[in-house]
């Protein structure tokens, strides 16, 4: 594993010295500001989901094109209900930054791959022993998105995400969500404080 | 993991015709700028420390790293002589560097140049190599510049404590948040800045807090605190600069004891006055520190460590420059009070020294040289060094001869101190009992011989540097700890001893290719070392050095203001001779031989607002590896930081 991940190591500087890749891409990095929200409906089954469901989740995020891609700041807070009485329901918020390129486009169609590092904040009902009522971990996602038209400035997503929480035993969330997104021009402020 | 090392001095090698990066002189190992240092989102000296070429580091608790040049010193033994604007600075305590306490934050320094060989730098012989930090420049008018860091090792329990398998997880390290400000004026050849920086750091693992536990009573968490402040101010004109330095301290840390081989919670109080300048071909620093080392917890007597330093030196020197023929003489005295506070009884030590140096170039050739003579402790020590250069097209060669003897106190204050009756700390109930034994008679001085030959191929701006050399220890001072554990206090009884002098030699090789391929700076630097023969005492003591070292660092800026930065570092293993006999009696709370690491680290920094902020996302051990260091650090998981800095103007940033 160790092996494969130096190897990994020396590919990812090797292949960073590839300059096309890292170029400066249309549209202009911060030219439009889209802000969305999204519902999502989590469906993995591993140890975690064992003791607890996640009930409702959901996001709102700013989307911004950036260099050969977008970046995109968001807050995605879900609700863990317990499925046993031994352990309490939580609430926990994945607040985000992620950097993606656009991975083709068909007509008005697109489609979007982001990955996200960020924290994962947990609050929970009750306290264990040497342990807080509130917790935060690193957590690294990556996104699917395919984007419909349904106006000039207004889009339909689709998402589908998975999200790794860094906890000592690692937590494992898929998503699948839907939402709209609506966007407009960059003050050009904003462009200039940015850029 | 030789033939990859191989394939990629070879690639490298292959694209030195790009134009890359400018090469060190042959007798320099680094230089790490700021905009280095900014793109790989260094924001501690340990860091910086664990960042550069070469350099082995060991840790207490896994954040603040201790440097050794693997074929210079022992971890232990803090030889490098660390200096900021030309100043020099003695942050060490008990021998080893604290480079936290210096004034400067690694967010405003310049860049930092790093000699690996003995040398008579700014007045100042520096037998163990160099380390000099440069700090920005000030802009006319007012500036500021501010910087918050917080940093958290993955791993926490998570929801899972509450279920059957969460039995036992703890929480694992957060670092921070560290913050520092500098504040400054300046109107012509008048300048005032002041500011200061702050570090925490809550270190949980499992070894070093169980040690240690008798001194965070009750579950208490076991924080890490720095703050540091100072304040200068400089005047400078053409053939005039002076600057007076004014700074005080406070650290709460855990600093390892070489007589208790431990580390030790304590307190340090540090105040220091200096003041540096030239006056035409005159230079000049004096300096006035006091350094308070007393237990991390007031109340708790369990090691009461109490100890008092306050320390003063002065140096005048003279250049002569003509266009061939460079040369310096000086002088300097110091003077040393220790007293401790248990016994009562104040050390007093002075030393004086002289010491001159000369540079001469001839085409192809060029030739340089330096001696001091020093004296105290009823001793008189040479040292002194001399290198010869040649450079013909595109080929540089030289060889370092160099001879370093010590004075005891300059290589060792504690040991002087110890030696002269004092006591480190004394056992004060039940359970760990720290007294140290020492009554050693007079020490006498250590000395090493050194020959080191280098050579340098540059193409363009690519460029490929070998190295190898051989030190010889003529007399090496150790401290021999022989540890006894208490199974049923869950601690240890220590009797330490300095000596026996051991003699021994070091042999280093290793290289260091540099080149741009494309947008990207590349570096790959591969160092070896081990003791090639000696006495037993004197092997058996440098296994604590790693024998290798290597990393790859790249980093780019593909468009302005966006830095990515990625490094690929390794570390040998190392055994801990005093740790290897009570790794098992201990359960491994004392391990003697840690395995070798790799480490992967990736860091963006995006500029906004043109310059008047920055944003920085690193991530650290990618591999998630476990990076364990003798004596004690440890970080298991991967870690990520947050960094931001505001300037203002946005001028201040650039050196």
């Amino acid at each position: 594993m160790k092996k494969k991940g130096v190897g990994l190591g020396v590919v990812v500087v090797l292949v960073a010295s590839m300059p096309s890749l890292l170029q400066a891409q249309q549209p202009r990095a911060f030219e439009t500001l889209g802000i969305g929200g999204a519902a999502f409906l989590e469906g993995n089954r591993t140890r975690f989901h064992e003791s607890w469901r996640i009930a409702v989740s959901g996001e709102v995020s700013v989307l911004l094109p950036f260099y050969r891609g977008a970046v995109q700041v968001g807050i995605l807070p879900m609700w863990a209900e317990q499925k046993t009485r031994a352990v309490p329901d939580f609430q926990a918020v994945y607040l985000y930054l992620g950097w993606g390129p656009t991975l083709g486009r068909l007509d008005q169609r697109s489609a979007q791959l982001t990955l996200s590092v960020g924290n994962y904040l947990m609050a929970f009902r009750e306290e264990a022993e040497n342990f807080r009522e509130s917790e935060s971990e690193f957590a690294l996602g990556a996104r699917l998105t395919l984007r419909q038209p349904l106006g000039r400035r207004l889009q339909l997503e689709v998402h589908g995400q998975w999200l790794r929480v860094f906890t000592a035993q690692r937590l494992h969330f898929l998503f699948a969500g839907i939402g709209l997104r609506y966007t407009w021009q960059t003050p050009a402020w904003l462009v200039r404080f940015l850029d | 993991m030789a033939r990859t090392l191989l394939g990629l001095i070879g690639a490298l090698l292959l694209a030195l015709p790009t134009p890359g990066q400018p090469a060190p002189s042959l007798f320099l190992r680094q230089t790490v700028s700021a905009e280095e240092i900014a793109a790989a989102g260094l924001t501690r000296m340990g860091d910086l420390i664990a960042y550069l070429d070469g350099v082995r580091w060991t840790t207490v608790h896994g954040y603040a790293a201790r440097p050794a040049f693997g074929a210079l010193a022992l971890p232990t033994q803090g030889s490098w002589q660390v200096f900021v604007d030309g100043q020099p600075y003695e942050v060490a305590l008990w021998g080893v560097p604290q480079l936290a306490l210096l004034p400067i934050s690694l967010q405003n320094v310049a860049r930092v140049t790093v000699y690996d060989l003995p040398r008579l730098h700014q007045g100042h012989w520096a037998g163990g190599g160099v380390l000099h930090f440069v700090s920005k420049s000030q802009p006319e008018g007012a500036a500021l510049a501010s910087h918050l860091v917080v940093k958290n090792e993955t791993g926490d329990p998570g929801p899972l404590i509450y279920t059957p398998n969460g039995t036992g997880l703890r929480n694992v390290d957060k670092v921070g948040p560290d913050g520092s400000a500098l504040a400054g004026y300046r109107a012509g050849a008048w300048s005032v800045a002041g500011g200061g920086h702050s570090q925490q750091h809550i270190p949980t693992d499992d070894r070093t807090w169980r040690r240690n536990w008798t001194s965070f009573r009750g579950g208490e968490t076991a924080e890490i605190l720095l703050y540091n402040l100072y304040a200068q101010a400089r005047y400078g004109a053409r053939a005039t600069q002076h600057t007076l330095r004014a700074q005080y301290a406070w650290q709460r840390d855990m600093l390892f004891s070489r007589a208790t081989a431990r580390e030790t919670p304590l307190q340090l109080r540090y105040l220091r006055l200096g003041a540096h300048g030239h006056h035409r071909r005159w230079r000049y620093y004096l300096t006035l520190t006091s350094k308070d080392v007393v237990p991390y917890n007031e109340r708790d007597q369990f090691v009461p460590v109490d100890w008092r330093e306050r320390a003063g030196e002065a140096v005048l020197q003279r250049q002569w420059e003509s266009r061939l023929f460079h040369g310096t003489v000086g002088g300097g005295a110091a003077r040393q009070v220790l007293e401790d506070g248990l016994s009562g009884k104040p050390l007093r030590a002075g030393a004086g020294r002289l010491f001159a140096s000369a540079a001469a170039s001839i085409p192809d050739w060029q030739g340089q040289g330096s001696a001091e003579v020093a004296f105290g402790a009823s001793q008189v020590v040479l040292r002194g060094q001399v290198q010869v250069l040649r450079q013909r097209g595109r080929h540089r060669a030289g060889v370092h001869l160099s001879h370093w003897q010590g004075l005891p106190h300059e290589y060792d204050p504690l040991a002087m101190w110890q030696s002269d009756g004092a006591t480190l700390a004394r056992q004060t109930g039940s359970g760990v009992r720290t007294e140290a034994v020492l009554n050693l008679g007079s020490l006498r001085s250590a000395a090493r011989s050194s020959a080191e030959a280098r050579w340098r191929y540059q193409r363009g701006t690519g460029w490929v540097r070998l190295h190898g050399g051989l030190h010889w220890f003529h007399r090496w001072l150790f401290i021999a700890s022989n540890l006894e554990y208490l199974p049923g206090q869950e601690a240890f009884s220590v009797a330490a001893q300095t000596g026996p002098y051991a003699a021994g030699l070091v042999g280093h090789w290793g290289g260091t290719a540099a080149v741009r391929l494309g947008g990207v700076r590349l570096r790959l630097h591969y160092d070896y070392q081990r003791a090639a023969g000696g006495e037993a005492a004197f092997r058996t003591a440098w296994q604590a050095v790693a024998r290798h070292r290597a990393q790859l660092v790249g980093w780019t800026q593909p468009v302005s203001g966006l830095w990515l930065h990625s490094r690929l570092g390794y570390q040998s293993g190392t055994t801990w001779a005093a740790y290897e006999r009570l790794a098992g009696a201990t359960n491994r709370r004392y391990v003697g031989r840690v395995p070798g690491f790799w480490r992967w680290d990736i860091h963006v920094r995006k500029q906004v607002g043109k310059g008047l902020g920055f944003i920085g996302l690193g991530l650290e051990n990618l591999l998630n590896d476990r990076i364990q260091l003798h004596p004690a650090g440890a970080q298991f998981d991967l870690a990520f930081k947050v960094q931001l800095s505001l300037i203002l103007p946005t001028a201040a940033v650039t050196e």
